[in-house]
Parts: structure tokens; sequence; C-alpha cells
């Protein structure tokens, strides 16, 4: 397996990716050899496979909360926790917009995992924001980052430009995004140690969600990857779109956040 | 450069548009045909109801601008021990499929002291009670058409009767503070402490469909107008049907709006997938159920739909209760 630079594909025509450029997400050439495995892989098999070639870019984020955490003042944190809370409120304004709009692109099986995942996102819009209460802040004034906004975009963006792939592609964003930040809160949370005990406990907790989130595509894909043009798309997508996506928002916040600027 | 609103930056939906997410997964979990998420589901009924009670019983206990308005305390009165009497007959059958009686439930009145503290005023208030008890009856509708359970539509079918007048009702407490109650919307924080109850019993797992539990013979092909027509039918003597022919496909959808209850044999059929109820003007997508179009004025919930099959010529509706 090789790595190429980074690039953004820009088949789908959505201008607004030609921003994140600068990303530094190292993308996985696929070659022939390996196209040729992935085709024997079982569902299974290949959920797995995503993982191993995935996890440089969660360990990064993982970094990237340690690293952050042990540098980070009350401002940086009530910073932080401004676009999160915000982050929250908009996971369940997304999952809500799929299930009401389009119904029928959904697998039935599936309706109450999403439905439980809106309880769990509102449960976070609560707690984030009690944690920002306690640490002072409060969300008046706010806007979030363009980036961000960008990550809840592209779910719906990317599944509508290929309606027959329609479950796969929303969870190979959303949910692959939950896994991101299971990986970017395990640093915050060991970062954190006895010196932020609130928001180590805060965090500890939403983790345990993040993780049945992030099984949603796990599920998803076991019932639906079945045909190498499948699994092919959920690399692609994954690599092209959504981990440089996720990489830029999670870093400009975090730059932001330090310098108390959201 | 002008700074984009948060509104504009990214849609937010109404406190009404959460009502599909809890209607199709009610209807998944109970399409099982398993016990288990049947207990599962009336539990969660219970969770609903019990918080609508709390909410309207401190609205009653504590409003004075209600508590000294004649009408609207009577009316109020009559609502809270109607849902009193509705949540006997839950217990009646949570306590027969269970073998237990439920006792004060927790976890709802926990939800209730949250959306005390959480909620800016009364009318915020109000509108997080009015969001329960819409959420309560789209789960309850789930129930009559997809539980195999002829006692617990019983309960359920006394508990949505009065639906269409308990939401006016609703407005008329919302309207002392609010000025248009059908507009007005709940803060972010008392929407998710709402939610936040009402859909955390899903599972963590995908369900599985069973197959309908029969198949009923409704009306022959030849009998319902072409190219594009409908035709009612009654199931069982309570179940009207609507069945639906949009060219070569053939649908079955709940004849009853879910807005105030017009009838869609009435309505008009917009080919090649659309009904409209010729009431209030609600729309509908005869494939899912969805609502396509809210009327002007209330809400709509999304339309029960039921698989179809044609065999020699006539059409068979299919069903998930005995």
């Amino acid at each position: 397996m090789a790595k190429i630079s980074p690039k953004i594909d820009d088949v789908m025509n959505i201008n607004w990716l030609a921003r994140v450029g600068d990303t530094m997400v190292e993308l996985v050439e696929l070659t022939k050899e390996e196209i040729e495995k992935i085709d024997k892989m079982s569902p299974a098999e290949f959920v797995e496979y995503f993982k191993s070639i995935s996890k440089p870019y969660f360990d990064r984020q993982y970094r990237y909360g340690y690293e952050w955490i042990t540098k980070a003042d009350t401002g940086a944190i009530i910073s932080w926790l401004r676009q999160g809370t915000w982050n929250e409120w908009a996971a369940v304004n997304l999952l809500g917009t799929l299930i009401k709009d389009y119904t029928d692109y959904v697998d039935p099986e599936f309706y109450p995992l999403f439905a439980r995942q809106i309880a769990d996102e509102c449960r976070h819009v609560l707690i984030r924001h009690n944690l920002l209460k306690k640490y002072g802040g409060t969300m008046e004034g706010f806007t979030p980052l363009e980036e961000w906004v960008r990550v809840f975009e592209l779910p719906l963006k990317l599944a509508l430009e290929k309606p027959e792939f329609f479950q796969l592609r929303f969870t190979s964003v959303l949910q692959v995004g939950e896994w991101a930040s299971v990986s970017h809160h395990r640093g915050v949370v060991a970062g954190a140690g006895d010196k932020h005990p609130e928001l180590r406990a805060v965090f500890k907790e939403i983790l345990d969600d993040e993780l049945f989130h992030w099984s949603i595509a796990e599920r998803t894909w076991l019932k639906m990857c079945d045909t190498l043009e499948k699994k092919l798309d959920v690399i692609r997508i994954t690599q092209n779109y959504t981990l440089p996506v996720l990489d830029a928002a999670k870093r400009k916040r975090l730059e932001l956040a330090l310098q108390h600027k959201i | 450069m002008v700074m984009k609103t948060r509104e504009e930056i990214l849609p937010k939906l109404k406190s009404y548009e959460y009502e599909p997410a809890m209607w199709y997964a009610s209807a998944s979990i109970l399409k099982s045909g398993s016990k288990e998420w049947l207990e599962v589901y009336a539990k969660n009924l219970l969770s609903v109801l019990d918080l609508t009670i709390y909410g309207f019983k401190r609205v009653a206990a504590e409003s004075m601008e209600i508590v000294n308005e004649p009408y609207l305390y009577q009316t109020l009165g009559y609502f809270v021990s109607s849902l009193g009497k509705y949540r006997r007959r839950l217990l009646n059958y949570i306590q027969h499929i269970t073998g237990s009686r439920p006792t004060i439930n927790r976890e709802a009145l926990t939800t209730y002291k949250n959306l005390v503290e959480v909620s800016s005023g009364w009318a915020d208030f109000i509108a997080g009670c009015k969001l329960a008890y819409r959420l309560l009856i789209t789960a309850a509708r789930a129930g009559i058409f997809y539980a195999n359970d002829r006692n617990l539509r019983m309960v359920l079918t006394a508990l949505i009767e009065r639906d269409y007048e308990y939401n006016t009702y609703i407005d008329d407490f919302l309207k002392v503070y609010a000025l248009d109650p059908d507009a007005f919307q709940p803060s972010e924080a008392v929407v998710s402490t709402v939610l936040s109850l009402a859909m955390s019993h899903f599972p963590h797992e995908p369900v599985d469909q069973e197959p309908p539990l029969r198949w009923v013979e409704v009306c022959r092909v030849d009998e319902i107008p072409a190219p594009t027509g409908m035709r009612m039918a009654v199931i069982d003597g309570w179940l009207e049907i609507l069945i639906v022919r949009s060219g070569t496909e053939i649908y079955a959808i709940e004849n009853i709006c879910t807005h105030e209850g017009g009838w869609l044999s009435e309505g008009m059929l917009y080919p090649p997938h659309m009904i409209s109820c010729l009431d209030h003007l609600a729309k509908f997508d005869v494939r899912t159920g969805e609502v396509l179009t809210q009327p002007q004025h209330g809400h709509a919930r999304p339309l029960a739909t039921f698989p179809v099959k044609v065999e020699d010529g006539k059409v068979l509706v299919g069903l998930h209760f005995t």
C-alpha cells in the first residue's frame, strides 16, 4: 500500500472542498493488488481493513486532543466547548432531516438506531452546555466555524450525489466523524488528567455514545458493502472527503480555541 | 463581509419535524414482531406520557394566568385527568404483558425537573410539553397500525381519540404566553431535553423486519380507476385503507389524514406519488407516508403505509397483526 500526497478529488464539483487543500491527511493509494484483495473481502473483513488503513489518521486525532488540553486555559476550554455544543445540535438537526426528508433512502431496520442517536446527541447538547456554563461561558453571540458547517453539510451532499449508495455515504461521513471524535476525546480525557476532572467525566460519558454512533457505520457496511464498487466508494469518500474536511475543522477549532476566538 | 446567522448557515428543524424520527423508529421495532421490543415500546410510551402529565400538572399548579382563566383552567383539568386515565390503562397493559406494574418513573421525573430548569419561561415550557405530547401520540399511532396486540390497540385508540381537540387546547394554553402558538418554537435546550427522553430507549442494533403476518384481499386491480385512481377498503371492521394506483404501481395507506382526521379518499391524487387531504391541504407521499407539505394550520404526522402485492388480479394488503 503506497502513500500519495494529499489531494482533493473534484469529481463531484463541490467547490468549497478546494479550501481544505492544505489538509495534513495522508491518502492511501490503492494498487491493483490491493483492489483485488478488497474485492475478495467479506463485509466484516472490509470493516477491519477500513479500520487498519484509517488508524494513522485516528491516532493523530488522539494526539491533537491530548496536546491541546495540556496547553488549554479556561478561556480556551470555553471557546472549544462553544463550538462543540453547536456541533451536537447540528448533528441533531442533520439526523432529524435524514429521517424526515430522506425516509425512503434509509433501511427501515436502521431507523431506531438513528432515533437513538438523536436522543444521545440531544443529551450531549445539554451536558456540554452545562459544562460550558460551569467554566463561566455561554453560547451568546456564537457563530459556528465555516469548517464545521461544512462537516455537517457533507453527509447529505455526498449521499445525494449517488442516491443508490445513500446510507453508505451518509454513514461514511457522519459516523466516521464520530470515530474521529472518539479518538480526539480519548486524547482530551487522557491529557486532562486531574487538572480538569469535570471535563474528563463529561467526555468519558460522551465517548460511550460516540462508539455506538460509529458502530452504525460498521453495521451499515456489514449489511451493504457487498460489492467492490461499494467498498471502494466507502474508502474514496472517507479518504477524499470525510477525513480531510474533519481534519481541517478540528485543527481550526483547536487553533482558534487556544486564542479564545470562538 | 456580511456574517451569516446560524439559521442561514445550517437549517434548523422545527420541533414537530422530529416526529418522523419517532414514527419510523417505533414502526420499525414493532414490525420486528418481538415481544421484547413490544415491552420496550410500551414502557417508552409510559415515560413520554408521564413527562407530559408532570408538565401539564405544573402548568395547572403554577401558571396563574391559566389558573385564573375559567375556560382554560377547566379544559386543562379535563385534559390532565384524561391523561391520567390513559396512564392507568397503559399501566394495566404493561402489567398484563410483563407481570409487574411499573412504579414511579424516575427517568421521566428527572427529565421533567430538567425541563423546568432549562426552559426560559412559560411559553418555552408549554411548547416542550406540547412536543412531548405530540411525540407520544405519534408513537401511539405506530402501535395501532403495527403492533400485533389487540389489547394494546384498544389502549392506544383511546389515547389518540381526542388528539385533535387536545392539540387545540394546548395551543390555547400556549397562546396565553405566545402570540402565535402554531409558529412558536421551543428553545434548543427544551427540545433536547424532551427528545433525549423520548428516543432514548431505541436499540443499539438494527431491528430485523418480519414479513406481514397476513395478507388480506381488499379489491380487484380492475376495480381501481386507471391509470391513476383510488379505492377505499375497510379491514377487520375498523381499519380504513386507501388503495392508490399510480401507473403500474399500487400502494396502500391509512385513509384518515393525520392532521385533523379528513378522509383522504375524498382528497386529490397528484401523480405519481402525492396525495392531498382536501380539509386543510396536508400532502403525503403514498410510498412512505412522509408529510410533503404541512397543512394551513397545525401539523400533520407521517401516514401509515402497508405493503401491497397483486395475485391473480386481486390486491392484497400486508398486515403486521393477526
